[in-house]
């Protein structure tokens, strides 16, 4: 058996896991999609109803037959060589994505997760519909292209004595690349003011949610097949407070117990996604009450909560590599 | 004819399902004249500069892991102990962005990168 690594050439929390495997024996290989075509090939062919063959680099040869769970850490995407115009480009990605991609998701591997259902499970709509429905507490959230709607819920909430008004926040990532740098939009209330000129909201979704009050922390479960380990994150600045990724310096990390409720809703809420690793977030309320605020990052970061905390993330998720299964998640690549 | 692949890679709701490598590649398309900006990317931040200069490193394909391109070899990881990797971090060293960015917030499936 082996497990397959794919992430960044760059990345320390694979490197990690790379060392945790092997004080286990595992075999490992790590390889980045980015690497194909020019430095990773593939060779695959259908015998037995299943895909045989192997992925080469100049460094190794990893045979798909033994591969028997898959780590979807963060690969980049496919780097074709100079000379090739948009068009050539567009077409060699497409068939790259389809063709080695599809050659890997037909791997009867436990994969930790599967890219197409780890990709479904960012649509945050779908994950509060699905959190609401598997009986967690999930923040009022409107998703509009329509200015009045906006008006109307920002009404809606401008009394409540323990409602902290609107916020605003991307359903995807939250950056662009314009004028040769990466720009963020992090999460920020909706100003009164800003009411008053809501051009744009018209050109496509946005979303918009109660901000969860008072607001005792935010706080972050990482789940690793069927194990969930809670972080409080405690902001000390009033930006980190509504966006920690604002402001780390102003973070410190508490590790806390999940409450029951909680972690049944969380475990029932993977299942329905069908992923066996999420960093799931939170807000704890003064009350003690935990809000679902829309946020299951099928691709989490953890290795700072890990660090600071000495919680043993990298352990956990490496017996899940190394002995699955995971109960409640797919572990074939046919479809679900 | 409008094939299961073209409506696989067009569908506007389930194409997320086809993103494998994930992340969305950025192209040089032509722009459009400049009409309304959408409303959700008002108040935009730059991101953040880097504030402490990695070491230079290189990917060992034999240890699978990366190493400090300093003659050491030693683990790259044993130099940043404790560091988070969720922050986001955007190498200043010379390279034109965002080749040079080391962007490390929880993975997006449609993350811009280069391409």
């Amino acid at each position: 058996m082996s497990v397959l690594i794919l992430a960044e050439s760059l990345d320390p929390s694979a490197d990690r896991m790379v060392l945790a495997l092997a004080s286990r024996d595992v075999p490992t290989h790590r390889l980045d999609t980015a690497w194909f075509p020019t430095h990773l090939a593939v060779d695959a062919r259908l015998r037995d109803r299943r895909w045989a063959g192997r992925l080469r680099t100049p460094y190794r040869d990893v045979e798909l037959e033994d591969v028997d769970a898959i780590w979807y850490r963060s690969p980049a995407t496919f780097q074709f060589p100079p000379g090739l115009s948009l068009a050539e480009r567009q077409h060699a990605h497409i068939e790259a994505k389809l063709g080695l991609g599809g050659v890997l998701l037909a791997l009867p591997a436990r994969w930790v997760n599967r890219p197409d259902l780890s990709a479904t499970a960012c649509y945050k709509p779908l994950q509060l519909a699905t959190a609401a429905r598997v009986g967690l507490v999930v923040a009022d959230t409107l998703v509009t292209s329509i200015a009045g709607a906006l008006r109307q819920f920002v009404t809606d909430h401008a009394s409540g004595a323990a409602e902290g008004g609107v916020i605003t926040k991307m359903f995807a990532s939250n950056s662009i690349i314009e004028d040769d740098g990466r720009k963020v939009a992090f999460t920020r209330p909706v100003r009164v003011d800003d009411l008053d000129d809501l051009a744009g909201i018209e050109t496509t979704a946005h979303q918009f949610q109660v901000r969860v009050a008072p607001k005792a922390f935010d706080a972050r479960i990482v789940v690793i097949g069927t194990r969930q380990f809670g972080f409080a994150i405690h902001a000390t600045t009033d930006q980190a407070r509504l966006d920690f990724r604002r402001d780390y310096q102003a973070l410190h990390y508490e590790r806390i117990s999940v409450p029951g409720d909680v972690a049944a809703g969380v475990g029932a809420l993977m299942v329905e996604l069908g992923l066996a690793f999420a960093a799931i977030d939170f807000v704890v309320r003064t009350d003690g009450q935990w809000v679902f605020i829309g946020d299951v990052n099928p691709g989490g970061q953890y290795g700072w909560l890990e660090a600071d905390t000495d919680a043993p993330l990298t352990d956990a998720l490496a017996d899940l590599l190394a002995h699955g299964p995971v109960p409640g998640a797919p572990t074939t690549g046919a479809a679900a | 004819m409008t094939s299961a692949r073209s409506r696989f890679l067009d569908d506007p709701v389930a194409t997320v399902s086809g993103q494998f490598a994930l992340c969305r590649p950025l192209t040089d398309p032509e722009l459009d004249e400049p009409g309304t900006r959408p409303w959700g990317l008002r108040d935009l931040v730059s991101a953040d500069p880097v504030t402490t200069a990695l070491p230079p490193v290189r990917y060992d394909h034999q240890r699978q892991v990366t190493v400090l391109d300093d003659g050491t070899d030693r683990l790259f990881i044993a130099t940043v102990a404790g560091a988070p990797t969720a922050p986001t971090t955007q190498r200043t060293d010379g390279e034109d962005p965002p080749s040079s960015e080391d962007w490390k917030n929880d993975f997006a499936p449609d993350e811009p990168c280069p391409f």
